[in-house]
């Protein structure tokens, strides 16, 4: 009697046991369904777009005919500006925290706590922060620049980050041999310690790009909604992404070129951030070694 | 408990003996104690190392043996949590002063680690960094240098035709002669070696204690090993310390004959017939 | 000889300099954080001032420029949005993060997990498009007007699936082995090792998973702007078209004045706090660190 519960029991888990299996496994199949489905959509809507002159000329017609000439040069303005401020003070803050501070130290610990702050915070408010900040009270008005500085906030904790992973898959022994080599520290940091953890400081580069090319949120108040070619940094310019949201929903018929600007921001960023994520497995990987 | 008072007497009855003859030596140690946060690692250590010549420290593992010698060129100043006191003196100067050269001070005490860490830049890159820093910018004089050093420690041929290849893929050994020469391109006094051997391959050992032989005529040398064979082969004299309750001491110092052949506290004894 | 009169040339000012400019640009971190609060803030204040907190609650309609500040609808339309998407998110990404460790392939569990990362990169405007564009006219099948509550939870819980997902699967792979061992080894089959063993270590990173996507699903705004049809109403139905506290911000801050100007700033602090919250609440939890 007890031996055939036993059995029955044993029977009853191989059965679980494979229905958990064929959960799991269509689990993963619906998922990859979905996505497929959704990149698949843009993507193929958008490549029948996608011509040489889609990508020189001007918008016409709020944008249901023309290219996205403007468009682009205005987001190249912006990812760039935002990275110019993002990326040095990035590996700034991560070279102090890593190399200078104690774990324990006050300071350290309070940058840390506002780097995970910055980082939660919704990128709407940024938009606000930067339009009454950046619009208002700097006097930049509706600009790339004010649009590239909201976002060089936004991006900041990230490359932090990123550039301290870097930091750390530097051995000591480098830290040690260039002391005992009477380098002094400045010295050793800018020819063999940032040399070393370039790997982290590009993966950091490459994740800012790919952070700043795909907001829209933050641009809305700061860098503006204008779709002509931008004569500076101070003008007003429509990056891709606010682009793409304003075709879909302002626009009736645009939806043609909004795939068609769905269709380069994916593909900017596929490869953008493939190369961040490949370049981050490598750090993981090394420092695992 | 009762050795190591004996102890005390042996190093003060050496160092008063030698004490006026204050320029045979190149480092004067004088109660140096070193703590990690409040851990003390070395206690206590009273120690002069003679110039031109090889210096062994030898013990067992974790009787800071490592950490003495990064006392030496204030390699401890990497780690914040780290205290010393006492004075280390390298001709007149308090290493631990405030005022000191610290740059000129580590130019003058060059360091090979245990494992051969070259920088992952080229091999030529490696010697020209060094010397950069220390304002060498003439091309001609930096190339000659290069090729000197390399002769010196017997790279030359090996590498000639591959000085702007990465460093890190030539061989552990000829990694670490590559460390000896990039050490000694800052033309230092001192070379102080924290057991260079002990990742290579006996064939690689011999080509550097080959080279510490050669070298100790103009250089003075303070190595640690664990090898006691080593330390017969090559040093003429010998420091022992111990890890007494989790301290290290200084047990006994002298030269390599005393300590090798009459040693005068047991624990030596004992250590150094341990190996043979 | 040429060396030792050079050494110095290198002096430690140089080294003191970098570290007050290195002090100087770690504090810029802080400041941003602290300028954003006092920012959002002080443009708040004057709402306050004039407002009572009530009013935020109990007038009748959203009307700022005609003075009704009734903002009730839209806070719960944005927690309603969270607790959906999370709902759906968190037990799928807890399924594939499991298939990933315990059923696929090799090969099949690295390429899952790129393309896992690379969809955690996708901006919500391309989200925002697919949904205006494919998602809203499926649902305009079952009931009009399309543009609704439903819609907004599936595109919040897609685009944050990724990120939690991420979270969780690294979270298994740093379990400790021995765990798995000695449960396979007492003669557990896979299923019962996962559900007995895995999941409960797991607790708290699912845990920090979902709030981390919560906290990405309440700050969303374009792709809520786009698929939710933006009416001011309590939704009876998930078909009913809402409005969330960001798409309000989108919608009208562009030609907001004085009061209502400020009484946008007002959901924005609003948003903040709960965001602060969230986050405090992780940590608070994840301070004590028994598990992964």
């Amino acid at each position: 009697m007890s031996e055939q519960a036993v059995r029955l029991e044993r029977g009853s888990h191989y059965d679980l046991d494979n229905l958990a299996t064929f959960i799991a496994w269509s689990g993963f199949i619906v998922v990859v369904l979905i996505f497929v489905w959704i990149l698949g959509e843009i993507l193929v809507n958008g490549i029948s777009v996608i011509s040489w002159e889609f990508l020189t000329e001007s918008p016409g017609n709020a944008g249901r005919s023309g290219g996205i000439l403007p468009i682009l040069v205005s987001t190249g303005v912006i990812v760039f500006i935002c990275l110019a401020f993002a990326l040095p003070m990035g590996v700034a803050t991560a070279v102090y925290l890593n190399e200078y501070t104690l774990k324990d130290s006050r300071f350290a610990k309070f940058i840390n706590i506002s780097i995970d702050v910055l980082a939660a915070i919704p990128s709407i408010i940024y938009g606000l922060f930067g339009f009454v900040f950046f619009n208002n009270v700097l006097g930049f008005g509706f600009s790339l620049l004010s649009g590239g500085l909201t976002l060089a906030c936004m991006v900041l904790p990230f490359v932090i980050r990123a550039s301290i992973d870097g930091l750390k898959a530097v051995p000591d022994a480098y830290r040690e041999s260039s002391t005992a080599l009477a380098m002094s520290k400045s010295a050793s940091l800018f020819y063999v310690i940032i040399p070393s953890a370039m790997p982290g400081i590009i993966a950091g580069f490459l994740l800012g790009i790919g952070r700043a090319l795909a907001e829209t949120a933050a641009l809305l108040f700061t860098s503006g909604y204008v779709d002509r070619m931008p004569s500076g940094v101070m003008d007003s310019g429509r990056a891709l992404s606010i682009h793409v949201y304003d075709l879909a929903m302002n626009v009736s018929g645009g939806d043609a070129n909004a795939y068609g600007s769905a269709f380069v921001l994916i593909v900017v960023l596929l490869v953008v951030n493939s190369m961040a994520i490949y370049i981050g497995n490598k750090i993981q990987r090394r420092q695992l070694r | 408990m009762e050795l190591l008072d004996r102890r005390e007497n042996v190093c003060e009855m050496h160092a008063e003996s030698v004490f006026n003859d204050s320029s045979r030596f190149m480092f004067c140690i004088d109660k140096l104690c070193l703590c990690y946060g409040n851990n003390m690692i070395i206690e206590n250590v009273s120690l002069n190392i003679p110039k031109n010549s090889v210096t062994s420290i030898i013990g067992p593992s974790g009787c800071g043996k490592t950490s003495f010698l990064c006392c030496l060129n204030r390699l401890t100043d990497l780690n914040e949590s780290c205290c010393v006191t006492g004075e280390v003196k390298v001709g007149d100067e308090n290493v631990y002063s405030s005022s000191v050269n610290l740059t000129e001070v580590r130019r003058k005490i060059g360091m090979l680690f245990q494992k051969p860490n070259l920088f992952p830049f080229s091999i030529w890159r490696n010697l020209e960094l060094p010397l950069k820093h220390h304002g060498v910018r003439d091309k001609e004089v930096i190339r000659l240098k290069i090729q000197n050093v390399l002769q010196n420690v017997g790279l030359w041929e090996e590498v000639e035709s591959r000085l702007h290849t990465p460093a890190l893929s030539l061989s552990g050994g000829q990694q670490q002669r590559l460390c000896l020469a990039r050490t000694l391109i800052l033309e230092p006094e001192v070379i102080l070696m924290d057991e260079p051997c002990s990742a290579l391959d006996p064939m690689s050992t011999k080509k550097i204690e080959e080279l510490i032989m050669e070298l100790k005529g103009n250089y003075t040398i303070v190595i640690v090993t664990h090898n006691i064979a080593q330390a017969k082969r090559i040093s003429d004299h010998v420091a022992f310390f111990w890890n007494h309750e989790g301290k290290g001491v200084l047990v006994e110092q002298g030269t390599a004959d005393k300590i090798f052949n009459y040693p005068k506290h047991e624990l030596t004894a004992a250590y150094v017939n341990s190996g043979a | 000889m040429t060396l030792s009169k050079n050494s110095t040339s290198y002096p430690s000012i140089a080294d003191s300099v970098l570290k007050w400019l290195l002090v100087a640009v770690g504090g810029l971190s802080i400041v941003i954080m602290m300028l954003i609060t006092v920012f959002i803030f002080t443009e708040s204040i004057s709402a306050f001032k004039i407002i009572d907190i009530e009013r935020f609650f109990f007038d009748e309609r959203w009307n700022p420029t005609a003075g009704e500040f009734y903002m009730l609808p839209m806070l719960v339309g944005s927690l309603l949005l969270m607790a959906g998407s999370i709902a759906i998110a968190v037990p799928l990404a807890v399924l594939v993060a499991v298939f990933n460790n315990f059923y696929a392939p090799k090969v099949l569990s690295v390429a899952c997990r790129r393309l896992v990362e690379i969809l955690a990169g996708i901006p919500s405007v391309v989200y925002g498009l697919w949904g205006l564009v494919t998602l809203v006219p499926m649902i305009i099948m079952i009931q009009s007007p399309g543009t609704s509550l439903l819609a907004g939870i599936i595109v919040l819980a897609i685009m944050i699936f990724p990120t939690i997902t991420i979270l969780i699967d690294s979270a298994i792979r740093s379990l400790p082995k021995h765990y798995i061992e000695a449960s396979v080894a007492i003669g557990l089959k896979r299923w019962s090792t996962i559900i007995s063993v895995v999941l409960p270590a797991l607790r708290k990173s699912i845990f920090a998973g979902s709030i981390l996507g919560a906290a990405r699903a309440i700050g969303e705004t374009m792709a809520v702007l786009m698929v939710c049809g933006n009416v001011v109403q309590l939704p009876d139905s998930v078909f009913e078209p809402m409005r969330a506290l960001t798409s309000n911000i989108a919608l009208e801050m562009a030609y907001a004045m004085e009061l209502h100007r400020s009484s946008l700033f007002v959901s924005a602090l609003l948003l903040l706090c709960i965001v602060f919250v969230m986050m405090f609440g992780k940590e608070m939890i994840l301070r004590d660190k028994n598990h992964v």
